[in-house]
């Protein structure tokens, strides 16, 4: 049974994955390329949302990738798209009214915009001060190598990840 | 008997492996990041944070450890963990990784490898888009309402390029309502039945990944002691859910079947105890 189900999650995912290399856009805010596969590896350089990188290979859910500036390293598979899919993505739930398809309509909500009518209407200005600061917190949450230095050093504590016993 | 037991969460874990029956994710990430910041808005709205830096600073460490070992590391904006002031023992998963969990979850954890299987089951439910596709639902509930009919106009109005201003505002209209009624939903009944099942076997592998090493079957004993312990039907026991001794009991048999390893550890364990000092006094 593991086997098969092994097998099918392997099909489903050549099925889906174009083929290496092929260009791809960063989908997150912000990503970490690190030296190696692990999560807490070196980080060799920050990229942000619509950065374009060409993915050169693929293992076990991280993408290695080649940024703009010929950095080679590894980001989260989940972080990156191929360029076509993600220009397609954002057509079809964004900017152009008469491409969206009705299953994507919704999308169209979910916006800068209507944070701020959202906000005002539902009189939810304390409540969206308080994410904006969980956001913020801890003040390294957002420093790619201050984030990887403080989980370094709580995983050694812990005995976890390659500190594990 | 206990392969028969597992049969239901491994065919479920099957399935979401080759996304039958698992919708393709329709939303950006910086609008399912939108969606997420509105439901928890909502969400804060009742229940307030837990008001200690320090003990929030330590879910998140634990939380971003279990995040970076599981199949999706990075939401748009990361994931954000908060401890909610609230007696019932409860957690749960927003759109885009805001993960909250009530102090009362808390109190009933044991160590840290269980707050680690607590909070990986909803890191589950965000890697397998569980948010957006109760976001989906309510949308079909809304279109069938009052309102929901105007939605449908305006939507229509936009598949043929009606005029846009009107119709992308009957559609911010109904986002108000679609979204109260995730949140109200999350908070009260958790997600579907097999959603919880697949959240927890998920979280049993994610949490024994060699980059982690959090003991699989802490999250056993944690469901066991609620069921236990908790007086009312709600959240993480609500109505939609399977009787928490279900799913322990098939968690349970589930880890032993794929052979998970990992092991509690007394470090962790003293850290953890220290870190939550403050909801024992």
């Amino acid at each position: 049974m593991e086997l098969l189900i092994a097998i099918a999650a392997l099909l489903r995912q050549e099925a889906d994955r174009p083929e290496t290399p092929f260009e791809a856009t960063v989908t997150v805010s912000e990503t970490q390329v690190r030296s190696t596969r692990r999560s807490m590896s070196d980080i060799l350089e920050t990229l942000k949302e619509k950065d374009k990188v060409t993915v050169i290979d693929i293992q076990d859910g991280k993408a290695r990738i080649r940024t703009a500036g010929g950095v080679v390293g590894w980001v989260n598979e989940t972080s990156v798209l191929e360029t076509g899919r993600y220009v397609a993505k954002e057509q079809a739930a964004g900017s152009n009214p008469a491409a969206g398809a009705e299953s994507h309509a919704y999308a169209k909500g979910f916006d800068p915009e209507t944070e701020t009518r959202f906000k005002t209407e539902k009189n939810l200005q304390a409540q969206y001060a308080i994410l904006d600061k969980l956001e913020a917190a801890p003040a390294y949450r957002r420093n790619g190598r201050q984030l990887t230095e403080q989980l370094r050093k709580f995983q050694k504590e812990g005995n976890l990840g390659e500190f594990r016993k | 008997m206990k392969a028969l037991a597992i049969l239901p969460l491994v065919l479920g874990l099957a399935a979401a492996a080759v996304g039958c029956g698992a919708p393709q994710a329709k939303l950006t990430e910086s609008q399912e990041y939108f969606a997420g910041r509105a439901v928890s808005a909502v969400i804060l709205q009742k229940y307030p944070v837990y008001d200690n830096p320090q003990l929030n600073e330590y879910v998140t460490k634990v939380g971003y450890t279990v995040a970076a070992a599981s199949d999706r590391p990075e939401t748009f904006n990361g994931y954000v963990f908060a401890v909610l002031d609230s007696e019932e023992p409860n957690a749960l998963a927003a759109p885009s990784g805001f993960v909250f969990l009530t102090t009362g979850l808390l109190r009933l954890c044991e160590n840290e490898d269980e707050l680690a299987g607590v909070l990986a089951h909803e890191i589950a439910h965000v890697n397998l888009k569980h948010p957006e596709l109760a976001l989906e639902k309510a949308r079909q509930t809304q279109m069938q309402t009052e309102a929901g009919v105007g939605l449908a106009t305006g939507i229509a109005g936009l598949a043929t390029g009606g005029r846009y201003d009107q119709e992308l505002d009957a559609l911010r209209k109904a986002f108000g309502p679609i979204i109260e009624n995730v949140a109200d939903g999350l908070f009260a009944k958790g997600y579907e039945r097999e959603q919880e099942f697949d959240a927890d076997g998920r979280a049993a592998e994610f949490v024994a990944r060699e980059d982690v090493g959090y003991n699989p079957m802490a999250l056993v004993d944690v469901l066991k002691r609620m069921a236990t312990a908790s007086k009312h039907v709600y959240g993480w026991l609500g109505s939609t859910h399977p009787s928490p001794f279900d799913r322990a009991a098939k968690l349970e048999a589930f880890v032993n079947w794929k052979g998970l390893k990992g092991q509690t550890d007394p470090a962790r364990t003293a850290r953890f105890q220290q870190e939550t000092r403050m909801l024992r006094r």
